[in-house]
Protein backbone atom coordinates (compact mmCIF):
# COMPACT_ATOMS: atom_id res chain seq x y z
CA UNK A 1 0.00 0.00 0.00
CA UNK A 2 1.83 3.45 -1.45
CA UNK A 3 1.93 6.42 1.29
CA UNK A 4 -0.92 7.96 -1.20
CA UNK A 5 -3.12 5.63 -1.11
CA UNK A 6 -2.40 5.60 2.97
CA UNK A 7 -3.39 9.11 2.99
CA UNK A 8 -6.67 8.81 0.63
CA UNK A 9 -7.93 5.90 3.07
CA UNK A 10 -7.81 7.98 5.64
CA UNK A 11 -9.31 11.11 3.79
CA UNK A 12 -12.40 8.74 3.59
CA UNK A 13 -12.25 7.68 6.58
CA UNK A 14 -12.93 11.24 7.62
CA UNK A 15 -15.42 12.02 5.26
CA UNK A 16 -17.42 8.91 6.46
CA UNK A 17 -17.07 9.55 10.06
CA UNK A 18 -18.16 13.45 9.22
CA UNK A 19 -20.94 12.57 7.05
CA UNK A 20 -22.01 10.12 10.45
CA UNK A 21 -21.78 12.38 12.80
CA UNK A 22 -23.55 14.83 10.94
CA UNK A 23 -26.52 12.42 10.24
CA UNK A 24 -26.18 11.55 14.16
CA UNK A 25 -26.79 15.22 15.16
CA UNK A 26 -29.66 15.45 13.18
CA UNK A 27 -31.57 12.78 14.16
CA UNK A 28 -30.66 14.94 17.98
CA UNK A 29 -32.11 17.85 16.54
CA UNK A 30 -35.46 16.56 16.02
CA UNK A 31 -38.00 17.17 18.23
CA UNK A 32 -38.97 14.92 21.78
CA UNK A 33 -41.71 13.41 20.47
CA UNK A 34 -42.87 12.46 17.12
CA UNK A 35 -45.81 13.60 15.36
CA UNK A 36 -49.46 11.77 16.50
CA UNK A 37 -50.27 9.34 13.91
CA UNK A 38 -52.88 7.33 13.02
CA UNK A 39 -51.56 3.91 13.91
CA UNK A 40 -51.30 5.71 18.33
CA UNK A 41 -54.60 6.87 17.27
CA UNK A 42 -55.94 3.53 16.53
CA UNK A 43 -54.22 2.33 19.00
CA UNK A 44 -55.26 4.68 21.85
CA UNK A 45 -59.35 4.38 20.27
CA UNK A 46 -58.86 0.33 20.23
CA UNK A 47 -57.41 0.21 24.18
CA UNK A 48 -60.41 3.12 25.26
CA UNK A 49 -63.10 0.57 23.83
CA UNK A 50 -62.26 -2.39 25.41
CA UNK A 51 -61.81 -0.19 28.77
CA UNK A 52 -65.67 0.69 28.56
CA UNK A 53 -66.52 -2.93 27.37
CA UNK A 54 -64.68 -4.08 30.50
CA UNK A 55 -66.71 -1.42 32.35
CA UNK A 56 -69.96 -2.99 30.93
CA UNK A 57 -69.00 -6.22 31.90
CA UNK A 58 -68.44 -5.67 35.37
CA UNK A 59 -71.31 -3.48 35.68
CA UNK A 60 -72.70 -7.14 34.45
CA UNK A 61 -71.02 -8.77 37.26
CA UNK A 62 -69.13 -10.87 34.62
CA UNK A 63 -65.68 -10.40 35.98
CA UNK A 64 -64.39 -13.02 34.04
CA UNK A 65 -64.85 -11.49 30.25
CA UNK A 66 -64.02 -8.04 31.90
CA UNK A 67 -60.45 -9.52 32.86
CA UNK A 68 -60.29 -11.30 29.08
CA UNK A 69 -61.45 -8.11 27.71
CA UNK A 70 -58.48 -6.03 29.43
CA UNK A 71 -55.85 -8.85 28.49
CA UNK A 72 -56.46 -8.16 25.11
CA UNK A 73 -55.58 -4.36 25.68
CA UNK A 74 -51.80 -5.85 26.48
CA UNK A 75 -52.03 -7.63 23.57
CA UNK A 76 -51.98 -4.43 21.83
CA UNK A 77 -48.89 -3.25 20.22
CA UNK A 78 -48.28 -0.71 22.86
CA UNK A 79 -44.55 0.03 21.93
CA UNK A 80 -42.55 2.38 24.42
CA UNK A 81 -41.98 4.68 21.12
CA UNK A 82 -45.13 6.08 22.26
CA UNK A 83 -44.95 7.46 25.80
CA UNK A 84 -49.32 7.40 25.25
CA UNK A 85 -49.37 3.62 24.52
CA UNK A 86 -46.68 3.21 27.19
CA UNK A 87 -48.98 4.43 29.81
CA UNK A 88 -51.60 2.48 28.36
CA UNK A 89 -50.07 -0.46 29.10
CA UNK A 90 -49.63 0.41 32.40
CA UNK A 91 -53.09 1.88 33.03
CA UNK A 92 -54.59 -1.67 31.53
CA UNK A 93 -51.50 -3.80 33.92
CA UNK A 94 -52.62 -2.08 37.08
CA UNK A 95 -56.49 -2.28 36.28
CA UNK A 96 -55.38 -6.39 35.22
CA UNK A 97 -53.94 -6.58 38.61
CA UNK A 98 -56.75 -5.45 40.84
CA UNK A 99 -59.08 -7.39 38.77
CA UNK A 100 -57.03 -10.49 39.46
CA UNK A 101 -56.79 -9.42 43.25
CA UNK A 102 -61.09 -9.73 43.03
CA UNK A 103 -60.81 -12.66 41.61
CA UNK A 104 -58.33 -14.21 44.71
CA UNK A 105 -55.71 -14.89 42.33
CA UNK A 106 -52.98 -12.96 44.28
CA UNK A 107 -50.01 -14.68 43.04
CA UNK A 108 -50.86 -13.70 39.52
CA UNK A 109 -51.90 -10.16 40.17
CA UNK A 110 -48.86 -10.25 41.98
CA UNK A 111 -47.20 -11.06 38.93
CA UNK A 112 -48.86 -9.29 36.45
CA UNK A 113 -48.06 -6.40 38.47
CA UNK A 114 -44.12 -7.26 38.55
CA UNK A 115 -44.28 -7.53 34.87
CA UNK A 116 -45.74 -4.19 33.85
CA UNK A 117 -42.97 -2.60 36.63
CA UNK A 118 -40.19 -3.90 35.08
CA UNK A 119 -40.74 -2.51 31.09
CA UNK A 120 -41.33 0.57 32.12
CA UNK A 121 -38.89 3.01 30.90
CA UNK A 122 -39.77 6.25 32.41
CA UNK A 123 -41.64 7.68 35.19
CA UNK A 124 -45.41 8.78 35.10
CA UNK A 125 -48.50 9.13 37.08
CA UNK A 126 -49.46 5.67 35.71
CA UNK A 127 -46.42 3.98 36.76
CA UNK A 128 -46.42 5.18 39.94
CA UNK A 129 -50.07 3.94 40.01
CA UNK A 130 -49.25 0.15 39.34
CA UNK A 131 -46.43 0.67 41.96
CA UNK A 132 -49.54 1.56 44.61
CA UNK A 133 -51.55 -1.27 43.16
CA UNK A 134 -48.76 -3.74 43.47
CA UNK A 135 -48.55 -2.08 47.41
CA UNK A 136 -52.28 -2.68 47.78
CA UNK A 137 -52.25 -6.56 46.56
CA UNK A 138 -49.18 -6.64 48.96
CA UNK A 139 -51.49 -5.09 51.57
CA UNK A 140 -54.09 -7.45 50.62
CA UNK A 141 -51.36 -10.56 50.72
CA UNK A 142 -50.08 -9.45 54.72
CA UNK A 143 -53.65 -8.85 55.58
CA UNK A 144 -54.40 -12.69 54.59
CA UNK A 145 -51.24 -14.03 55.86
CA UNK A 146 -51.67 -12.29 59.50
CA UNK A 147 -55.20 -13.37 59.92
CA UNK A 148 -53.84 -17.31 58.96
CA UNK A 149 -51.29 -16.70 61.89
CA UNK A 150 -48.47 -16.59 59.54
CA UNK A 151 -46.93 -13.26 61.10
CA UNK A 152 -43.57 -13.31 60.61
CA UNK A 153 -44.79 -13.67 56.01
CA UNK A 154 -47.22 -10.99 57.32
CA UNK A 155 -44.82 -8.99 58.25
CA UNK A 156 -42.49 -9.76 55.15
CA UNK A 157 -45.35 -8.68 52.74
CA UNK A 158 -45.94 -5.44 54.47
CA UNK A 159 -42.62 -4.15 54.20
CA UNK A 160 -42.77 -4.77 50.38
CA UNK A 161 -46.18 -2.92 50.41
CA UNK A 162 -45.04 -0.31 52.66
CA UNK A 163 -41.90 -0.10 50.21
CA UNK A 164 -44.08 -0.79 47.12
CA UNK A 165 -46.10 2.55 48.41
CA UNK A 166 -43.29 4.69 49.28
CA UNK A 167 -42.18 4.40 45.56
CA UNK A 168 -45.02 5.46 44.18
CA UNK A 169 -45.19 8.26 46.96
CA UNK A 170 -41.52 9.24 45.61
CA UNK A 171 -42.64 9.23 41.48
CA UNK A 172 -45.17 11.28 42.28
CA UNK A 173 -43.66 13.85 44.05
CA UNK A 174 -40.88 14.05 41.47
CA UNK A 175 -43.38 14.23 38.79
CA UNK A 176 -45.09 16.90 40.43
CA UNK A 177 -42.15 18.92 41.14
CA UNK A 178 -41.76 18.74 37.12
CA UNK A 179 -44.93 19.41 36.68
CA UNK A 180 -44.64 22.42 38.85
CA UNK A 181 -41.51 23.63 37.06
CA UNK A 182 -42.88 23.19 33.33
CA UNK A 183 -46.54 24.89 34.56
CA UNK A 184 -44.34 28.01 35.77
CA UNK A 185 -42.57 28.38 31.77
CA UNK A 186 -45.78 27.36 29.58
CA UNK A 187 -49.74 27.17 30.52
CA UNK A 188 -50.67 23.61 31.85
CA UNK A 189 -51.50 21.13 29.14
CA UNK A 190 -55.51 21.06 28.46
CA UNK A 191 -56.04 24.61 29.37
CA UNK A 192 -55.84 25.49 25.97
CA UNK B 1 20.10 117.33 -51.11
CA UNK B 2 22.69 114.47 -51.60
CA UNK B 3 21.92 111.76 -53.85
CA UNK B 4 23.33 107.94 -52.21
CA UNK B 5 21.64 106.22 -55.07
CA UNK B 6 24.58 103.77 -56.93
CA UNK B 7 24.95 103.86 -60.37
CA UNK B 8 25.15 100.91 -62.67
CA UNK B 9 28.00 102.02 -63.54
CA UNK B 10 29.71 103.06 -60.74
CA UNK B 11 33.00 101.32 -60.91
CA UNK B 12 33.46 100.97 -57.55
CA UNK B 13 30.32 98.29 -57.79
CA UNK B 14 31.52 95.06 -56.00
CA UNK B 15 30.06 91.55 -56.78
CA UNK B 16 27.33 89.95 -54.65
CA UNK B 17 26.92 86.44 -53.50
CA UNK B 18 23.80 85.79 -55.92
CA UNK B 19 26.09 87.03 -58.93
CA UNK B 20 28.34 83.89 -57.60
CA UNK B 21 26.91 79.83 -58.54
CA UNK B 22 28.82 79.19 -55.40
CA UNK B 23 26.15 81.14 -53.17
CA UNK B 24 29.45 83.10 -51.70
CA UNK B 25 31.54 80.08 -51.14
CA UNK B 26 34.88 78.88 -52.48
CA UNK B 27 34.27 77.43 -55.99
CA UNK B 28 34.83 73.56 -55.88
CA UNK B 29 38.12 72.05 -56.80
CA UNK B 30 39.40 70.25 -59.63
CA UNK B 31 38.95 66.66 -57.76
CA UNK B 32 35.43 67.81 -56.60
CA UNK B 33 34.17 69.01 -59.92
CA UNK B 34 35.38 65.82 -61.44
CA UNK B 35 33.55 63.50 -58.32
CA UNK B 36 30.51 65.64 -58.87
CA UNK B 37 30.61 65.05 -62.65
CA UNK B 38 31.15 60.95 -61.86
CA UNK B 39 27.95 60.85 -58.77
CA UNK B 40 25.83 62.55 -61.67
CA UNK B 41 26.33 60.00 -64.71
CA UNK B 42 26.29 57.23 -62.13
CA UNK B 43 22.83 58.56 -61.01
CA UNK B 44 21.88 58.74 -64.77
CA UNK B 45 22.97 55.28 -65.46
CA UNK B 46 21.13 54.16 -62.21
CA UNK B 47 17.78 55.83 -63.09
CA UNK B 48 17.95 54.13 -66.83
CA UNK B 49 18.49 50.91 -64.85
CA UNK B 50 21.87 49.99 -66.30
CA UNK B 51 23.99 47.70 -63.99
CA UNK B 52 26.62 49.86 -61.44
CA UNK B 53 29.45 48.46 -59.60
CA UNK B 54 28.25 47.67 -56.11
CA UNK B 55 32.22 49.29 -54.94
CA UNK B 56 31.96 52.16 -57.05
CA UNK B 57 31.54 55.14 -54.06
CA UNK B 58 29.66 57.41 -56.50
CA UNK B 59 27.36 53.93 -57.83
CA UNK B 60 26.53 53.51 -53.60
CA UNK B 61 26.31 57.18 -52.80
CA UNK B 62 24.17 57.30 -55.63
CA UNK B 63 21.53 54.62 -54.37
CA UNK B 64 21.88 55.85 -51.07
CA UNK B 65 20.87 59.26 -52.56
CA UNK B 66 18.16 57.64 -55.03
CA UNK B 67 16.67 55.14 -52.22
CA UNK B 68 16.06 58.42 -49.95
CA UNK B 69 13.50 59.90 -52.57
CA UNK B 70 10.98 57.17 -52.12
CA UNK B 71 10.41 53.91 -50.94
CA UNK B 72 11.97 50.82 -52.05
CA UNK B 73 9.87 48.18 -53.35
CA UNK B 74 10.91 45.01 -53.61
CA UNK B 75 10.03 43.77 -56.73
CA UNK B 76 7.05 41.28 -56.95
CA UNK B 77 8.93 38.23 -58.14
CA UNK B 78 11.47 38.91 -54.79
CA UNK B 79 8.83 39.37 -52.78
CA UNK B 80 6.94 35.97 -53.56
CA UNK B 81 10.66 33.95 -53.39
CA UNK B 82 11.12 35.39 -49.98
CA UNK B 83 7.65 34.52 -48.78
CA UNK B 84 7.73 31.04 -50.37
CA UNK B 85 11.27 30.68 -48.78
CA UNK B 86 10.38 31.31 -45.05
CA UNK B 87 7.44 29.40 -45.56
CA UNK B 88 9.24 26.15 -46.56
CA UNK B 89 11.71 26.90 -44.19
CA UNK B 90 8.67 26.99 -41.18
CA UNK B 91 7.01 24.12 -42.70
CA UNK B 92 10.20 22.14 -42.69
CA UNK B 93 11.15 22.88 -38.89
CA UNK B 94 9.52 20.06 -36.73
CA UNK B 95 6.77 20.92 -34.96
CA UNK B 96 7.13 20.58 -30.61
CA UNK B 97 3.86 19.92 -29.43
CA UNK B 98 3.63 19.27 -25.58
CA UNK B 99 3.28 15.54 -25.26
CA UNK B 100 0.20 14.62 -23.02
CA UNK B 101 1.50 13.84 -19.44
CA UNK B 102 0.31 10.15 -18.12
CA UNK B 103 -2.33 10.09 -15.62
CA UNK B 104 -0.92 8.07 -12.49
CA UNK B 105 -3.51 5.99 -10.71
CA UNK B 106 -2.46 7.83 -7.46
CA UNK B 107 -3.34 11.09 -8.88
CA UNK B 108 -6.59 9.77 -9.88
CA UNK B 109 -7.46 8.35 -7.00
CA UNK B 110 -6.13 11.67 -4.89
CA UNK B 111 -8.77 13.23 -7.23
CA UNK B 112 -11.62 10.70 -6.28
CA UNK B 113 -10.37 11.40 -2.61
CA UNK B 114 -11.06 15.14 -3.03
CA UNK B 115 -14.50 15.14 -4.97
CA UNK B 116 -15.74 13.02 -2.31
CA UNK B 117 -14.22 15.31 0.29
CA UNK B 118 -15.85 18.51 -1.85
CA UNK B 119 -19.16 16.13 -2.16
CA UNK B 120 -19.03 15.80 1.64
CA UNK B 121 -18.50 19.21 2.36
CA UNK B 122 -21.83 20.33 0.00
CA UNK B 123 -23.85 17.30 2.06
CA UNK B 124 -23.01 18.59 5.47
CA UNK B 125 -24.17 21.94 4.15
CA UNK B 126 -27.30 21.08 2.56
CA UNK B 127 -27.38 18.68 5.95
CA UNK B 128 -27.39 22.02 7.71
CA UNK B 129 -29.96 23.62 6.25
CA UNK B 130 -32.54 21.69 6.29
CA UNK B 131 -31.47 20.72 10.32
CA UNK B 132 -31.67 24.40 11.41
CA UNK B 133 -35.61 24.53 9.56
CA UNK B 134 -36.30 21.55 11.17
CA UNK B 135 -35.85 23.18 14.84
CA UNK B 136 -37.34 26.53 13.62
CA UNK B 137 -40.48 24.87 12.48
CA UNK B 138 -40.90 22.25 15.31
CA UNK B 139 -44.47 21.89 15.32
CA UNK B 140 -46.53 22.68 18.56
CA UNK B 141 -46.54 20.30 21.20
CA UNK B 142 -49.99 19.29 21.06
CA UNK B 143 -49.11 17.87 17.98
CA UNK B 144 -46.18 15.21 19.45
CA UNK B 145 -46.83 12.06 20.93
CA UNK B 146 -45.83 13.04 24.65
CA UNK B 147 -46.74 11.62 28.02
CA UNK B 148 -49.99 12.48 29.33
CA UNK B 149 -48.76 13.21 32.88
CA UNK B 150 -49.43 17.09 32.20
CA UNK B 151 -53.01 16.22 31.16
CA UNK B 152 -53.51 14.49 34.48
CA UNK B 153 -52.59 17.21 36.10
CA UNK B 154 -51.84 15.29 39.96
CA UNK B 155 -51.32 11.83 40.61
CA UNK B 156 -54.26 9.52 40.78
CA UNK B 157 -55.65 6.29 42.15
CA UNK B 158 -57.26 3.22 40.53
CA UNK B 159 -60.46 4.22 41.71
CA UNK B 160 -60.72 7.25 39.23
CA UNK B 161 -60.95 4.33 36.27
CA UNK B 162 -58.82 3.67 33.53
CA UNK B 163 -61.60 4.17 31.14
CA UNK B 164 -62.35 8.07 32.12
CA UNK B 165 -58.29 8.51 31.88
CA UNK B 166 -58.23 7.16 28.49
CA UNK B 167 -61.04 9.20 27.59
CA UNK B 168 -59.54 12.06 28.80
CA UNK B 169 -56.03 11.01 27.03
CA UNK B 170 -57.81 10.39 23.58
CA UNK B 171 -60.18 13.55 23.13
CA UNK B 172 -56.54 15.83 23.60
CA UNK B 173 -54.69 13.50 21.24
CA UNK B 174 -57.24 13.31 18.47
CA UNK B 175 -57.69 17.10 18.43
CA UNK B 176 -53.62 17.26 18.37
CA UNK B 177 -54.06 14.34 15.93
CA UNK B 178 -56.64 16.37 13.79
CA UNK B 179 -54.25 19.52 13.50
CA UNK B 180 -51.35 17.29 12.62
CA UNK B 181 -53.88 15.91 9.22
CA UNK B 182 -54.95 19.43 8.63
CA UNK B 183 -51.38 20.79 8.82
CA UNK B 184 -50.43 18.05 6.66
CA UNK B 185 -53.32 18.30 4.05
CA UNK B 186 -53.79 14.60 3.25
CA UNK B 187 -55.93 12.15 5.44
Amino acid sequence: MTRLTRQVLVLLALVSLALSGCAAEKECSCPQGKLLDQQLMLLLSSARAYHHQADLYLQQGEVDRAVATVRKILALDLSSRWPEAEEVRLDATARLTKLLLGQGKEDEALKTAADGLAGAPRESFYLSNLYSVRGEVLEHRSKRLDSEGQKEQARGAAREAIAAFEKSIEINKRLQRKLLDEGEQSPPEGSR
Amino acid sequence: MSDDRLDDDDPIRLPTPADSPWGGEDPPTEEELRQAEALGATMDRLLAGEPVAATDDAARAAQLIRSSFHEERLAEGRRDELIQQAMRQALARPVSLPRPRRVSVGSLIALAASLLLVLGAGLMVWQAGPARRHVAQEPPRQMLSRSSDGLMGRPFTDRAGASSRLDLVFADRMNGYRQVVLARGTP
